[in-house]
């Protein structure tokens, strides 16, 4: 903090941006899962399975493993870019 | 029964050897039998903050080599009665550990009767750090309030749930317990660094401690005298609560709130006068 800061308005605040932004990558790469190798396998696979309909990006595409006792689940959500629409 | 207890984070820097160090010679102080062993082979620092460096004469590879025996290698702490240390080597040889060689180690220290057997494991995901935790009863994982190491630690609990023999074998797992170090409650009140609530929500693993930045953990690496022996300080009574959290004591949190500081205090610090570290 710098003199003049002390002054100053504070900056927002950082931590809640750091807090969000783990929340979603640690559940996307599923470390935790048996396998987190697969996630990228599959994410490849729906990039590309999707592409063939739609142009979708990276970021788009959202794999989730998670723990609920005994099993996991998996779930693959796909967000269109906005503007598209595959018409369903 | 000995309890083994991998100290790691994935993230290097976060603190796990000053843990381990603080660690170990804190169950010692509370009189149990400790050892504790540095995996880092190449890179031996463990000897150095509990400052014992002059005194290795073998290490840890050469026990596993069969060219020193464990009583050889073992190095008494000056300090703390019941608490002895494996040096790491300083071989370039990274495969110089063998899954093995670590047993028959492990095993050895068991039956000489060791309470705690605390493994100091190297930064990364390589061979040494997973052969650090694979042994492991408890594993103890540093992390720093900062979106790295928190995403390393995410990491590193997969590969305990992994690769660790508890894991293998369908055993009950490894305990699981996270300790927040380099924690600055006046940053985490204005909203610049995550909140050990936050780093609890993201990892859900159970809180052991947390131990706040402290410009006495280089001072006493400097010394090499681990904090848990300065008791007045903030540092050496986090790691003494969180020691006494592993043990099974409930203890509320402490030196996770700033103090209220008045306005020219503030001003002070902020131009650079008086410290901003609090000692207790």
């Amino acid at each position: 903090m710098s003199f003049l800061d002390f002054f100053t308005k504070r900056k927002p605040a950082t931590a809640n941006l750091a807090k969000e932004r783990l929340q979603v990558i640690i559940a996307r790469e599923g470390n935790r899962s048996s396998n987190p190798e697969l996630i990228q396998q599959i994410k490849r696979a729906v990039l590309e399975a999707v592409g063939k309909f739609v142009q979708v990006r990276p970021e788009d595409i959202a794999i989730e493993v998670e723990n609920q006792r005994d099993l996991e689940v998996l779930s693959v959500s796909v967000t269109l870019p906005d503007g598209r629409s595959i018409g369903i | 029964m000995s309890r083994v207890i991998v100290v790691t984070s994935g993230k290097g820097g976060v603190g796990k050897t000053t843990t381990s160090a603080n660690l170990s010679a804190g169950l010692a102080l509370r009189g149990k039998k400790v050892v504790v062993i540095d995996f880092d082979v190449g890179l031996r620092n463990l000897d150095l903050v509990m400052g014992c460096e002059r005194r290795v004469v073998y290490d840890f590879v050469n026990v596993i080599q069969g060219e020193a025996t464990l009583n050889q290698a073992l190095i008494r702490d000056k300090n703390v009665e019941n608490l002895h240390i494996l040096p790491a080597s300083q071989t370039r040889d990274k495969d110089a550990l063998t899954e093995a060689g670590v047993q028959k180690v492990i095993e050895d220290l068991k039956e000489m009767g060791f309470d705690y057997i605390v493994c100091d494991s190297p930064a990364g995901i390589e061979s040494g750090a997973v052969m650090a935790l694979t042994f492991a009863d408890d594993a103890i994982v540093v992390v720093n309030p900062e979106v790295s190491s928190v995403r390393d630690s995410d990491r590193i609990i997969g590969i305990i749930q992994s690769r660790s023999r508890r894991a293998k074998e369908g055993q009950d797992p490894v305990k699981e317990y996270l300790l927040v170090t380099r924690y600055s409650p006046r940053r985490v009140k204005a909203g610049e660094m995550l909140s050990h609530g936050d780093i609890l929500e993201i990892l859900k693993v159970p809180l052991m401690g947390v131990i706040p930045e402290s410009q006495r953990v280089l001072e006493s690496s400097n010394q090499g005298l681990p904090a848990v022996h300065q008791k007045e300080t903030d540092v050496a009574q986090a790691y003494q609560d969180a020691i006494d959290r592993y043990l099974g004591n409930d203890l509320p949190l402490r030196f996770v709130d700033e103090e209220d500081k008045g306005f020219f205090r503030r001003l002070l610090e902020s131009v650079g006068v008086g410290g901003s570290s609090k000692s207790a």
